[in-house]
């Protein structure tokens, strides 16, 4: 039974109560006052009457008119006279019953009047005696009126107090439905905090949980804080504060071999001329304030770009991946950089006119990172030599580029023929088991060649059709489901989370295969921005109750955007092959993947690696407690 | 010849049946608390010992046991009129019509007629006549004889052998007791007995402390002496 209904009962018995006592002590009260005043009025009226008949001379007409003169002046019950010998000479009576007094009540409170008696005299002897009983009727009604009245003023006092205590209780409900809440938020990893209430007794309970609250929020903000650092530590040059060999070749290697990756792009590799002789003629500290001023020309000239990552690979050698870019913008990269050093040397902060020379090599995705870097650095040789330091490197066939119309009419034909497919690749357990497939949307073009997500996914996007190629992933991942017993992983695009009408659409379409929902894996792009995180928090609040995952993907691939995961009710992180590779050997992503695996542990979540390529990478990797494997390591591991 | 009862009984009265039961102890004077009698007299005559008291509580003693009222009548009418002086009320009390109880009487040693006639109507009772015969009866009394012009108004306590007899009449004017027919001076106007003033016993109720009669018992109450 609820609070609310005890205590209603509660203010319901005390009324009942309270009527009961108060209705049998006013009524006992009222009936004793009641019997006293008629008997007073029955003395009375008999004294009177026996005064007035001593008076009188005794002969039965003036007794019998005396009697009736009382009687009918007034409201008795009984007038008699009776002479000495007892005998009833006259006698009034009426037995009128009470009014509108219900019989039950009379018989309840019956009302007993005494009998007033006094003595009739005719001169020194004795006459007789008049008895007189004077009627109880509008007693009896005053008393039913009486128990009335305190029905109704206690009932009504009863339904004000219960109505009070209504309010009161909803007033002080509030606060605790709120802390109901907090509590369930935190049982479920949410660290949330309410607003405190004016109920003393609520409000020192409510300031601790908040206190809590914010101590663990500020302990996971301390933890996060702590695995930016690692990151940064473990993939950023020291000195100029690019990230280093380690992280450009990692994204070097996603950009040529993951699904998502564009399909074609540029490299540029740079290299300071003289480095060792700078470092001698100008001495250390202002070759470190070169190389700085050098990383700082760079990073303007590539403003413009925000999907071009530059790092710098050692000593005096850049290098600038553009992944989705054509050789033209990259040799107009290439200038603005060598423009930008020029005002250096113009500045002083050099000594040689000639600074650096810049090779650029196209790439498609396909191709192996070792073709590619050997390509970049041959036209970096040549560069060395050449009048603006600059040279691109030949490459044999240029792809046929689509316009966007073209596209446009592809993807549609697509959607209406059905002709995308979904490719998939294995993620496993630790134990090498199983754990779901990771779908990647495909297009089949006319010719039966199959476009990977990285080649028309940009266009899509351009296009705004994220949302519409994002449901037609999810329907096709349902009907993967309803194929087989695997699990089931697809990317959702953050625009389309953020779109309220595609989950709208989204859940609909899950709803149809609630059989298989608990199955579906739903991941996104690793988040940087507060709005996006809401919108990921959002979607994941209203997906949650289909049993759907929801996790991120390319976790950590973006520095400085490791995102408060406490406030995201998720399930699993895809940490980004970036600082997966190589893992044995270096220990700085080690440490950080140790502590991002710890976080994700203490909110619940599982943490999967992206980009395994090797037997050592997966050792190191389940040793540091990374729970699932995806990469191409598993096609040598997943069982057949 | 029939009598009817005169004792009207309350029928839950809790403190009746106590206070029969308290009675029936054997107590030598039935309701009569005597310490607390004498403690009140003691108050009001400052320590001095009054004979009178004593005499009365003798007299009460030895009239129960007597036979026949007529001794009982003589005796307590002698006692009185003997020993009270007559005062009239604005005199004594200080108001125009004050009605003493016996020990207020026996204290001050003086009384006007219904003290007379209330102290006697307590002691007879007391010593054992049936009240059912008594009678407080007002009377016109005509001053210096039956001719006389100069009336007052008066009372006397009458007693009925029975409902029909010629009543004798107990008066503090004249020592001796007389057949009403025997005192002409004397107008009957109206009478009572404790019937139609007292419910005997019962606890009096709020609206029975406006008669004088109760108030009258209730004093007697608290001196100790409950009729």
């Amino acid at each position: 039974m609820s609070l609310l209904r005890q205590l209603w009962l509660l203010v319901i018995t005390a009324t009942v109560v309270a009527f009961l006592g108060s209705a049998v002590v006013n009524l006992y009260t009222a009936r004793n006052y009641l019997e006293q005043q008629l008997y007073a009025q029955s003395t009375d009226s008999a004294a009177s009457l026996a005064l007035s008949m001593t008076q009188q001379p005794k002969d039965a007409a003036t007794i019998e008119l005396m009697v009736s003169a009382l009687f009918d002046s007034g409201h008795f019950a009984l007038v008699r006279y009776s002479n000495v010998d007892g005998e009833v000479i006259s006698e009034r009576a009426n037995s009128g019953e009470a009014g509108q007094v219900p019989q039950w009540f009379i018989e309840l409170f019956p009302i007993e009047v005494a009998t007033g008696q006094a003595e009739v005299s005719d001169g020194w002897q004795q006459a007789g005696r008049v008895t007189v009983i004077a009627h109880s009727r509008f007693a009896q009604q005053a008393l039913w009126d009486g128990a009335f009245k305190l029905l109704l003023l206690i009932g009504g006092a009863g339904l004000l107090s219960g109505l009070v205590m209504h309010r009161l209780f909803l007033w002080v409900k509030r606060p605790i439905v709120q802390m109901v809440g907090q509590a369930e938020a935190i049982s479920e990893r949410r660290f949330v905090t309410i607003p405190v209430p004016r109920v003393t007794e609520l409000r020192a309970v409510v300031q601790a949980m908040n206190t809590m609250v914010e101590r663990v929020k500020t302990m996971f903000a301390e933890q996060a804080a702590r695995i930016d650092a690692l990151r940064s530590e473990a993939n950023r040059d020291a000195l100029t504060q690019l990230p280093n060999r380690n992280f450009f070749m990692g994204r070097l290697a996603q950009a040529l071999g993951d699904e998502e990756s564009a399909p074609d792009g540029a490299l540029l590799l740079l290299r300071l001329h003289d480095l060792i002789g700078l470092n001698r003629r100008l001495g250390r500290e202002r070759a470190d304030q070169f190389l700085q001023s050098v990383a700082g020309k760079l990073g303007v000239a590539l403003s413009a770009q925000p999907d071009a990552l530059l790092a710098r690979l050692n000593g005096a050698d850049f290098a600038v991946l553009l992944p989705g870019e054509q050789a033209e913008l990259a040799e107009d990269l290439a200038q603005r950089m060598q423009a930008g050093l020029a005002e250096l040397r113009r500045a002083e902060l050099a000594d040689q006119p000639d600074l650096a020379a810049i090779g650029i090599a196209p790439y498609r995705a396909s191709e192996a990172i070792g073709t590619v870097l050997a390509r970049c650095d041959e036209a970096l040789a040549q560069a060395e030599g050449s009048r603006n330091g600059i040279q691109l490197a030949q490459r044999d066939a240029t792809p046929p580029v689509r316009s966007g119309q073209e596209w446009q009419a592809e993807i549609r034909r697509a959607l209406d023929k059905g002709a995308f497919r979904l490719a998939a690749y294995p993620v496993l357990r630790q134990d090498g088991t199983l754990w779901h497939r990771e779908m990647m949307l495909r297009l089949q073009q006319a010719d039966g060649q199959l476009l990977t997500a990285g080649t028309f996914m940009p266009m899509a996007s351009r296009l705004g059709l994220t949302s519409v190629l994002d449901l037609e992933t999810v329907r096709l991942a349902c009907a993967e489901l309803e194929r087989s017993q695997d699990d089931v992983a697809v990317n959702l695009s953050a625009v389309s989370i953020a779109d309220a009408q595609f989950v709208d659409k989204l859940l609909a379409l899950l709803r149809g295969h609630k059989a298989q929902t608990s199955r579906l894996w739903l991941e996104v792009n690793e988040f940087g921005f507060r709005d996006e995180m809401m919108a990921l928090a959002e979607f994941a609040r209203r997906v949650r109750p289909l049993g759907c995952k929801v996790g991120i993907e390319h976790f950590g691939r973006h520095f400085g955007s490791i995102p408060q995961l406490y406030e995201l009710q998720l399930d699993y992180l895809k940490l980004d092959s970036s600082f997966v590779q190589g893992i044995e050997m270096h220990t700085g992503n080690q440490q950080l993947i140790k502590a991002i695996v710890g976080v994700a542990q203490g909110n619940g979540l599982m943490s999967i690696a992206e980009g395994v390529q090797t037997d050592a990478e997966w050792d190191m990797l389940a040793k540091l407690g990374v729970q699932g494997m995806t990469g191409p390591v598993t096609s040598r591991r997943e069982p057949r | 010849m029939q009598t009817s009862p005169v004792y009207r009984h309350a029928p839950f009265h809790t403190f009746s049946i106590i206070l029969t039961i308290t009675l029936s102890l054997g107590l030598a004077v039935a309701a009569v608390n005597v310490s607390r009698m004498q403690a009140f007299l003691n108050e009001q005559t400052g320590n001095k010992p009054l004979p009178l008291f004593a005499e009365w509580r003798r007299l009460v003693a030895e009239l129960r046991n007597a036979s026949g009222d007529e001794i009982r009548l003589q005796r307590v009418n002698e006692l009185f009129n003997r020993r009270i002086a007559f005062l009239d009320d604005i005199t004594l009390w200080g108001e125009a019509d004050y009605w003493a109880t016996p020990l207020e009487t026996f204290a001050k040693a003086s009384g006007d007629c219904e003290d007379f006639t209330i102290a006697k109507y307590f002691t007879l009772v007391e010593s054992g006549v049936d009240p059912a015969r008594l009678r407080l009866t007002y009377v016109k009394a005509r001053i210096g004889g039956a001719q006389s012009k100069i009336t007052q108004a008066h009372m006397v306590l009458t007693y009925y052998a029975t409902p029909q007899a010629e009543p004798l009449v107990l008066d503090n004017l004249i020592g001796e007791i007389r057949p009403a027919s025997r005192r002409p001076d004397l107008l009957p106007v109206f009478s009572f007995n404790r019937d139609g003033v007292y419910v005997g016993g019962a606890a009096p109720a709020p609206v029975e402390r406006l008669s004088r009669w109760t108030n009258l018992i209730l004093r007697m109450q608290a001196q100790g002496y409950d009729p």
